[in-house]
Parts: C-alpha cells; sequence; structure tokens
C-alpha cells in the first residue's frame, strides 16, 4: 500500500458500523448435543473429512491436526510468568507439548514460559558520536549510553526473515512491547550504565527499534535490527554506509543535496524510511534554506537489512539504502496543497542531488455527489494520488512553473508551456466534505488538487437509516482514475468538474446459515471483515493497490431464528465469519465472500474438532483465565483471521471447537 | 377414627437475587492502562463473570473520549442473558468491536458493564449510570508518540485500521 496512506483512520468520516448485539433467547438456540441430536444426522463437509460421533455429549469429527493454525494465548496480569504478553505458536506445536509428562489432567499443554529476558545497554562510540552531532559528548573518549525507548515486534513465523512478516501487520493481535529503561543510581544522561529490560517470548524472532530520546533523535537514527531475545546485549550504534549516492561508488553515510524546482525547501523534513513498513529509519532532519548545507543533509541510518539470497546474515551491515526511500514532506501549512516526495533507488542508483520538481499549477475541481435515493447525507470525500503531474527532472522548465514558484502556494498566474508526466514518485491524500442539500438531493464539494491521476472514494456517514435491516445504507464509492490533467494553459487553480459521484444503496446479502444436520442456526454472530477494495472503475489501467480508503466496511449482524440474516455491505472483498453463540460447541465458520451485487449465500455449520486441554506453563504452573484465539496463518493475500476464541477458566481448562475445514482453505 | 393433617404449601421458592456482573480485569485485552497500539482487528475483549449465570443478566456499552461522550460508540443497552458458555465457569468473554478512530489524539476508551443501567424519567437508560444492583467499568488510555499536543501529521505514530490489515508488499530487492 501506499506509503502512510493505510494508516489513514478509519475512523474519519467512516461509519460507526456497530449495531447492538440483538438479545438472544437462550431457548432459540442450537446446541450440538447427542444423542438428543443424533450425529449420523451430520453431513460431512467432503467426502474424506471423517463421520462425526458422539463424545462426551458432543457430536465431534477426528482430524489430523492443523498445521495452518496459530494459537494466541493472553497471559493475564497476576500470572507467575508472562504476565500482560501475548504468546504465539502453532496449534500442532502446542498439541506436542502435551506428550510431555505432567501432572495435568487430561491433557496438558505448555505454553513457552518462563519468558525470555531481553536487555542491553545502547552505546555509541566517540567516533560515531562525532560525526553525528555537535552536542558535546559526556566524557571525552569514551563510548557514551543514550537515553532510549526500545519497542520489540513480533515477527510470525517464528523463524520469519524480515520485518514484511511483522505479526501485528498481519492481523496476528501481538502488540508490540516496549523494554523499560534501567539506569544504575547516579547515573548522568547521556553516560555509561543507561540499558533497557523487558521479557519476550523465547524462540521468537523480533524486530527490535532502538530511538534515541528527544533531543538526540534529531541526530542518532533509530537502531533497527531482527533479533532473537538474549540475555544483557550490548548495542553499539553501527552507522550504515552506501555507495548508492556518489557516481564515484565510494562508501558514505547518506547524504543529499537536496532542492525544490522552482521554490525553497524552508520548513521541509527528510528523512529514510523503510519501503516496506514505512517507518523511518534515520532522523527526521529540518531542511534548512539554502538548497546545499555544508555538503549535504546528513540522514544516518543504522538500519540492518533483512537477509537475502545473497546476505544470509541478518547482522551484516548492508548497504544503507537497501529496502529504503527518501522521503521529502512539505510543512503542515503546505500539506494541503503539495505532496510528499517519495524515491526508492533506481536499480543501484539514489543520487545524492535531489530536486523537488515543478508541479503544473494546482486544479480546483468541483462537483456533486449524486444520491440514489435523494437523500444526501454527510459523507468523507477522499482524493488519494496515484500519479501526480510533475516536471522531468532536468527539463528546462524547472523555473517559475506552477506550485514551484512560492512557498505558500500561491502563484503569480503559473502560465507555463512546460511539459508534466504523470510521476508515481509522490503521495498525496486529501478530504473534503460535501454539504448535502436536501433540496437538490445531491452534496456539493469543492477541493484544491495537484494535477495528477486519483482514486476519488465517498464514505458516507452512519451505518444505517432506523428502516433498514443490519449494515450500511449507502454504499462506500470508489472512482478509480480521475485524471486532472496536466494543467498545460491552464491558471493556477483552475476550476475543472470532478467525477461523476453516484453512491446507490448497498448491496445486500442474503444468508442462511444452518448447522450440517439440517437444523437452523440462530443467534449466531455473522460477520463480514473486509480483506480487499473493489475491482478498479473507470479507465484506471491496472489496479492500483488496495489502501485504507477504499476498503469496504466492517458490518455485522445476528442470525434470526431460522438462521437467516440479510446484511447490506459495500462492494469488496470480505472474509465472511459465522460465531455461533458462544456454548453450544459449535465452531466458527469462514468463506471469502466477493461483494458486487447483492447475492444470496448459505453457509454450515459442520460438526466440530474438538480439543479439551488443560494450559500450563513450562514449569507446569496452571494459567487460569487466560484468553485463547485461534487464527489462520497470514500469507501474501490474506491477513489472519480468527477462526475460533475461549477463555480458560478458574484451573487452566478450555475447550476448542475448530471447523475440520479450516486446515484446507486457501 | 380417621385422621386429618394440615399440609402447609412449600414456601415460594422466591425470585433469584440479581447478581453485579464482575469484569475480569487481569484478563481483559488488550491488557488494561496505556494501549501500545490500537488492536490490529479493533477488537476489545472483556471477560464477565456471573454468579448465577441462569438467571442473571447484563447491559453494557463502550465510550471513546473525547470523541464520544454523550453516545457510546457499541452497546447493547437493554439487559440481555450472558451466553450458554458462562454456565461452565460462570465466565463470558465480550467482544466489543471500536473502529479505529484518529490517533493523532490523546484518547479514553472505557467500557461499561452493568447488571442494568438506571433509566430516567421517560424510561430510557442512561448510559453510563448503574442500576442499584451495580456494574463494573475497565478503561485504557491512548497517547499518540510525543504526547497529547502531537502534530496530526506525525508520521511516526502507528496506526492499523478498522479492516483487516493487507499484508505489504515487500519493495525494492537485493542491492
Amino acid at each position: 500500500m501506499k506509503g502512510g496512506a493505510w494508516r489513514i483512520a478509519m475512523g474519519l468520516g467512516v461509519a460507526i458500523a456497530c449495531t447492538p448485539i440483538v438479545t438472544r433467547d437462550p431457548s432459540t438456540l442450537s446446541f450440538n448435543t447427542c444423542p438428543e441430536h443424533p450425529c449420523d444426522a451430520y453431513a460431512r463437509p467432503t467426502p474424506v473429512t471423517p463421520p462425526a460421533t458422539c463424545a462426551d455429549g458432543t457430536c465431534v469429527v477426528a482430524s489430523d491436526v492443523s498445521t495452518n493454525l496459530v494459537v494466541l494465548v493472553a497471559i493475564p496480569k497476576g500470572a507467575v510468568y508472562g504476565a500482560d504478553r501475548t504468546l504465539a505458536i502453532g496449534l500442532a506445536d502446542l498439541l506436542r507439548t502435551s506428550a510431555v509428562p505432567s501432572p495435568c489432567f487430561p491433557r496438558c499443554v505448555h505454553l513457552p514460559l518462563p519468558p525470555a529476558v531481553a536487555s542491553g545497554v545502547y552505546n555509541v562510540q566517540p567516533k560515531e558520536w562525532q560525526a553525528l552531532t555537535l552536542i558535546p559528548m559526556f566524557a571525552l573518549g569514551q563510548q557514551a549510553s543514550l537515553p532510549v525507548h526500545v519497542t520489540y515486534r513480533a515477527l510470525w513465523p517464528p523463524n520469519a526473515p524480515s520485518a514484511a512478516n511483522d505479526a501485528f501487520g498481519t492481523g496476528l493481535p501481538i502488540l508490540p512491547v516496549g523494554a523499560l529503561v534501567t539506569a544504575s543510581p547516579g547515573v548522568s544522561v547521556p553516560g555509561p550504565g543507561l540499558g533497557f529490560q523487558t521479557y519476550l517470548q523465547s524462540a521468537l524472532t523480533y524486530e527490535r527499534t532502538i530511538t534515541p530520546d528527544s533531543p538526540y533523535d534529531l541526530d542518532f537514527p533509530p537502531d533497527i535490527n531482527l533479533v532473537r531475545p538474549t540475555q544483557a546485549e550490548d548495542v553499539r550504534l553501527q552507522l550504515d554506509k552506501t555507495t548508492q549516492t556518489q557516481a564515484t561508488g565510494v562508501a558514505t553515510l547518506p547524504q543529499f543535496e537536496l532542492s525544490r524546482a522552482g521554490g525553497s525547501l524552508d520548513g521541509w523534513t527528510a528523512y529514510l524510511r523503510d519501503a516496506t513498513t514505512k517507518r523511518p529509519i534515520s532522523p527526521i532532519k529540518m531542511i534548512g534554506p539554502t538548497p546545499a548545507p555544508d555538503g549535504g543533509l546528513l540522514l544516518p541510518t543504522s538500519h540492518h537489512p533483512p537477509p537475502t539470497a545473497s546476505m544470509p546474515d541478518a547482522s551484516t551491515t548492508g548497504d544503507a539504502l537497501t529496502n529504503a526511500e527518501l522521503v521529502m514532506a512539505p510543512p503542515p501549512a503546505q500539506a494541503q496543497q503539495l505532496p510528499t516526495y517519495v524515491l526508492a533507488p533506481l536499480g543501484k542508483s539514489l543520487l545524492a542531488q535531489q530536486t523537488y520538481p515543478a508541479l503544473p499549477p494546482a486544479a480546483t475541481v468541483h462537483g456533486m455527489i449524486e444520491w440514489s435515493d435523494g437523500k444526501p447525507v454527510p459523507a468523507d470525500l477522499i482524493f488519494e494520488a496515484m500519479t501526480i503531474y510533475a516536471a522531468p527532472v532536468g527539463s528546462s522548465n524547472a523555473g517559475d512553473g506552477g506550485l514551484g514558484a512560492d512557498a505558500s502556494g500561491s502563484t503569480d498566474g503559473g502560465l507555463t508551456a512546460s511539459v508534466y508526466i504523470p510521476e508515481p514518485n509522490f503521495e498525496f491524500v486529501t478530504h473534503a466534505r460535501p454539504q448535502p442539500d436536501p433540496g437538490s438531493g445531491q452534496s456539493a464539494f469543492q477541493v484544491v488538487l495537484p494535477r495528477g491521476v486519483y482514486r476519488v472514494v465517498v464514505r458516507p456517514e452512519g451505518p444505517s437509516p432506523p428502516d433498514a435491516s443490519s449494515g450500511v445504507a449507502r454504499a462506500v464509492t470508489v472512482v478509480d482514475g480521475f485524471d486532472t490533467g496536466d494543467g498545460s494553459g491552464a491558471a493556477a487553480n483552475a476550476p475543472m468538474p470532478g467525477p461523476r459521484l453516484l453512491v446507490q444503496p448497498a448491496p445486500t446479502v442474503n444468508g442462511v446459515a444452518t448447522i450440517a444436520d439440517g437444523r437452523a442456526l440462530s443467534g449466531a454472530v455473522v460477520q463480514a471483515l473486509p480483506v480487499g477494495c473493489p475491482a478498479p472503475s473507470g479507465d484506471a489501467g491496472l489496479k492500483p493497490r488496495d489502501t485504507a480508503s477504499c476498503l469496504p466496511r466492517r458490518v455485522e449482524t445476528v442470525t434470526n431464528t431460522d438462521g437467516s440474516f440479510f446484511i447490506s455491505l459495500d462492494p469488496g472483498e470480505y472474509a465472511l465469519r459465522v460465531e455461533p453463540v458462544d456454548g453450544t460447541q459449535l465452531p466458527w465458520v469462514w468463506q471469502p465472500l466477493h461483494v458486487s451485487g447483492s447475492d444470496r449465500i448459505s453457509v454450515t455449520i459442520p460438526a466440530p474438532v474438538h480439543h479439551q486441554l488443560q494450559l500450563a506453563d513450562g514449569a507446569s504452573i496452571l494459567i487460569p483465565n487466560a484468553i485463547v484465539r485461534i487464527f489462520t496463518m497470514p500469507s501474501r493475500t490474506s491477513p489472519a483471521i480468527e477462526v475460533g476464541r475461549t477463555i480458560a477458566d478458574g484451573t487452566g481448562h478450555f475447550d476448542l471447537y475448530l471447523d475440520p475445514n479450516t486446515a484446507t482453505m486457501p | 377414627m380417621t385422621g386429618a393433617c394440615i399440609v402447609l404449601p412449600p414456601p415460594d421458592l422466591g425470585v433469584p437475587y440479581p447478581h453485579q456482573p464482575t469484569i475480569l480485569h487481569t484478563s481483559v485485552q488488550p491488557p488494561t492502562g496505556l494501549l501500545a497500539a490500537w488492536p490490529p482487528d479493533s477488537t476489545f475483549l472483556v471477560p464477565i463473570h456471573f454468579r448465577d449465570p441462569v438467571n442473571d443478566e447484563f447491559a453494557w456499552d463502550a465510550f471513546v473520549e473525547p470523541i464520544s461522550v454523550d453516545s457510546p460508540v457499541a452497546g447493547q443497552l437493554q439487559p440481555a442473558r450472558p451466553t450458554p458458555s458462562a454456565l461452565d465457569g460462570g465466565v463470558m468473554v465480550l467482544q466489543i468491536m471500536i473502529p479505529q478512530p484518529d490517533l493523532t489524539q490523546c484518547l479514553h476508551v472505557i467500557v461499561y458493564v452493568a447488571h442494568a443501567f438506571a433509566i430516567d424519567r421517560r424510561g430510557i437508560p442512561l448510559n453510563r449510570v448503574f442500576d442499584s444492583v451495580g456494574g463494573d467499568a475497565v478503561d485504557w488510555v491512548w497517547v499518540p508518540r510525543g504526547g497529547c499536543a502531537a502534530d496530526a501529521g506525525s508520521p511516526i505514530t502507528d496506526a492499523s485500521s478498522e479492516a483487516l490489515p493487507v499484508p505489504p508488499v515487500e519493495a525494492g530487492g537485493d542491492p
């Protein structure tokens, strides 16, 4: 997804899609109990699925242990080991731990506890200190410990090779862990004896980020590395060098001479960021008014690249610009008119001299949102740039053209005969708040945009009108490929019409959920979990990457007593999940759902695979009241999806009822 | 001689005494206190213990301050029975989905769980006022990097999405 755009808060103008949970009458619920409900009535989901049999009053099937499922256990506060941590382990691996003899009954599984202690001191050697800052060193000639805050982000699977496998980013709720800063009594800041400490799950790989505290963060980069928790680690700042900024191929610290065609960079900021995670890997520095301050803007990194086929050792410091991007961001006052410039090395080259190109005059885009039912509502209108028109680097029109003339965004008229081409190396997102006019049944908007090709998204507010069934009443509307043109011959802020935006009622999905023995499934929660944007519309060419702005909204409802449900959804891709009422001993079931128009679907709840377990740590100390959650394994095309949840009781006992199909789902 | 006896009817069983639902604070997810990040699926899990899961009822609602002060972002204001899972151990896990709000400001997330909410003169439940039986509450605090006065444009704040995240595509390649 583009840069930070996918992190736009979904709450901005997005409907609060929660509906109150409907009161369930226990007498209408369907339970998986036998022999009252015979197990031989359960249809097999596939010919190879074993038949259901009655075990301890529940119809269950035997199944090979799935290797595609991940168990997350949230250790409660007050636990002997690992309190407040969420541990992750493959279900197959967890069940294998029950083979170890222990006093638990009937089947005890052991979590990887106690945790591993991770601690360290972040030291800066005199040579690196003097290379980065003019702040006097604490003790001349000696290394110094900086005050830092340290964050560990778990990767999944356990031997994950890079930060692209960030567990949290792929949907596994393993929260980042912050380390406490420790200091010896009487220590000075900076100085010796300043460290950090925390405890983590052993045998997991983490991305550890050590970020200096203010004001040292202005000069010293974060130290980013993939680590396994170990005791007492002495971390030394290791500055990365690059050969990509000099034509001579000489290895130097990343240093850039930044300028702006026909304008000033006063108040702008520049930094290097990880191209995968989009997180900063260098200090974020203000760019001064002069184009090339003292030989260039130093953007040091200590960003140890992930292992690759040619560099399998993660601890090896590679080229500073490996998987990195250079970002030039306008000051907040100009951010509504000027896009952020993002440059990645092309091949093996990202030269030190970089120029923010000249842009053509902005366009004032105006238009109307049409509401098919004639009832306009407040909405968030999002314009997200796919490409921005810019003068080619080195062209003769790098002078006083368009938005390059004045840092405030105003121009002298900006009439140019320049050539501008659509460039993908920009990020720009802006919002408008169309004003609904009940009289005309439309909403008017006007917004100033840098010229480019945009995805336009209308996100209506409000989940549904009072007389509608569950879901959203008016669909999120996505229009791709809106081209403002390059503005040749146009005046600055010249008005132009926007794309046609017609908001229609959301498609409805009529569904029915039944148990595999034919009984209706009542009172179950049906959740539509968005996983992908709708197919591109208009003349968009290649499908733009999904971003948060175009994702459909999450909606949930509850099945009726006859198992039916009716839900209105935005167009897009979903994981439709049906959660039978907790305590009915039926498994959660999910299936992919593509919504482009109204549809009918059916969901069948099979007899589950049942695991009855008791939770303990590595020392066989029982863990009561821990929430246990089961997820599918995340992949390149799908996030992790929760497929089961329970809570251990006061003696650590818990039951898992899982869909036998889950292991074979794509 | 015939005998007779006067049989007194047995006493009424009586109406079960209602009990206050209790949150298992140590098991709440994410852990209470300072939020390290907004949950990736925007789901907050609140285990609730019922002394009498057969007869007890409960209501709940959730607020995100300062965004929602008077109206909850989610809730079930009319009392309902716990799920059958509460019959085994007396605990049910309440799942609350709170869409991710603007994370550039400080936030206070509060969940109230009550036997019932007090009713005003019009018969409308009062969102944050427990009835005479009582209730419980749990809260979390979100502080953006840089504190409560952080610029809206800060690039550092980690943010997840209401929707399921799409795994990022790794850009670039071997040097």
